[in-house]
């Protein structure tokens, strides 16, 4: 098999780390030198790679959202059911938690956990949407994640202008909602949701998150 | 071993800490887009886009390597003999590497040049089911001597390939390697080495002066004389 690379952007330089050569049960390390290196993605190769790698894309760099765990989706269920609940017949839009594409910035998408958006912001389905109005963040496990999910993508998502920010804390068990003033560029702290507690919206009047039935295992269906 | 421990393998340990960096390669790609080694399938090796030269060995990907200036043009001159022979003769059809031969469920070669039979020749768009003789010629990496005088040698008579091939740039020998009705090993028909011709069992009257053959790698004469 020898065909033309069918990325815009070469393949690393040999002056990047070389790459181990593979055995019988390693993953095939030496596929990973036909892609290009971290910095170097253009948005385009980055759109082609298969849904079920489940990476962002950040300023040319893919970044690579942990394999999620049952804990991680059972409180997604529960927060996306509860959205959807609230939102039933009022017409408002739409709300997921199947990993769509967010557009962020002019270099960056990103795949919140639940994505609520009016229907202006998706002119086309099959493309990355124009921002959000509202998305909430499972933290995963670990310094890097959480570090990722309460400092870097509150600033993202503020710079983005999506107007209210869910950070779902299974350690702390605590939903902090976030919200953004007209023209402001920085969250502001609508609440610090915790067991025993209610979390509500600034955005979407009404809606009201259990805190405590969103951290427990649901039963069996 | 998982992405992180390979890392941790290779990496300084300041750089262990984070998974990849801005000028890293993305080493999540293996794990999450691509089969582990020994979980290749024929299908998926096939979807394959590449432009590197990749064959697979029992569900194992295995990478050529990149072929040099003079390994291209020995495997040229080769093609235009056996090519010009068999046109001649209107014996089958004559092609170089990368075709994909198959030799078994999860098993796929490119031998460097090919020659196939009518009858062995595959409809529409599929690969050819073994081949009638084949030619590598060795490149200089110690582990493609090996693959190519053992492990190919081993393949490609169980794979019941009638003749083969190995042109060592090194020894500066054409080995022809032949194999009996039945057989499961190949026979030594000769071994030709400079100022002779090397001749072929399967294919008769096919002669290749093997001085011929290596000289065709050797960059061309240049004489540098001042001008003027």
């Amino acid at each position: 098999m020898s065909v033309q690379l069918p990325l815009e952007t070469p393949a690393p330089s040999r002056e990047t780390r070389p790459i181990p050569r593979s055995s019988r049960g390693d993953w095939t390390w030496e596929l990973v030198a036909t892609y290009p290196a971290q910095g170097s993605w253009s948005e385009r190769d980055y759109l082609r790679l298969s849904d079920d790698v489940r990476a962002e894309y950040n300023r040319g760099v893919l970044e690579f959202r942990p394999v999620p765990t049952w804990i991680h989706a059972w409180i997604v269920d529960f927060l996306c059911t509860a959205l959807r609940g609230h939102l039933q017949g009022k017409k408002l839009g739409w709300c997921t938690n199947s990993l769509v594409r967010v557009r962020t910035s002019v270099d960056q998408l990103r795949e919140p956990d639940v994505v609520f958006l009016r229907p202006h912001r998706l002119p086309d389905p099959s493309a990355p949407s124009l921002g959000a109005d509202l998305v909430m963040e499972v933290v995963s496990e670990g310094s890097e994640a959480r570090e990722r999910d309460l400092v870097t993508k509150r600033h993202e998502y503020a710079l983005a202008g999506i107007s209210e920010y869910w950070i779902v804390d299974p350690l702390t068990q605590t939903i902090t909602v976030l919200t953004l003033p007209d023209g402001a560029n920085a969250y502001a702290e609508h609440g610090v949701f915790g067991p025993g507690q209610t979390a509500t919206s600034v955005l979407l009047a009404g809606l009201a998150v259990d805190v405590k039935g969103c951290f427990v295992v649901p039963e069996p269906e | 071993m998982t992405v992180q421990q390979t890392l941790n393998m290779i990496s300084s340990p300041d750089i262990a800490e984070r998974l990849t960096l801005r000028g890293e390669p993305v080493w999540e790609l293996a794990e999450r887009c691509f089969p582990h080694q020994g979980s290749w399938t024929a299908e998926r090796y096939l979807q394959l886009d590449l432009n590197h030269l990749v064959e697979l060995v029992h569900g194992q990907l295995e990478f050529v390597p990149m072929p040099t200036w003079l390994h291209q043009a020995v495997v040229l001159f080769l093609y235009r003999q056996l090519e010009a022979f068999v046109a001649r003769h209107t014996l089958g059809r004559v092609s170089v590497a990368p075709l994909p031969i198959r030799l078994g469920a999860n098993h796929y070669r490119e031998p460097d040049v090919v020659f196939l039979r009518p009858a062995r020749l595959p409809p529409g768009a599929s690969y050819p089911l073994g081949a009638d003789l084949v030619m590598e010629v060795v490149s200089d990496s110690p582990q493609d001597r090996e693959r190519v005088l053992v492990t190919k040698r081993q393949e490609y008579a169980l794979a019941g390939i009638a003749e083969y091939w190995i042109v060592d740039p090194l020894t500066q020998t054409i080995t022809v390697l032949t194999l009996p009705a039945g057989a499961t090993e190949y026979a030594e028909h000769g071994v030709f080495g400079a100022g002779q011709v090397a001749s072929s069992v399967l294919l008769t009257g096919l002669y290749v002066l093997v001085s011929e053959c290596f000289a065709a790698g050797q960059p061309p004469e240049t004489t540098s004389e001042p001008q003027g």
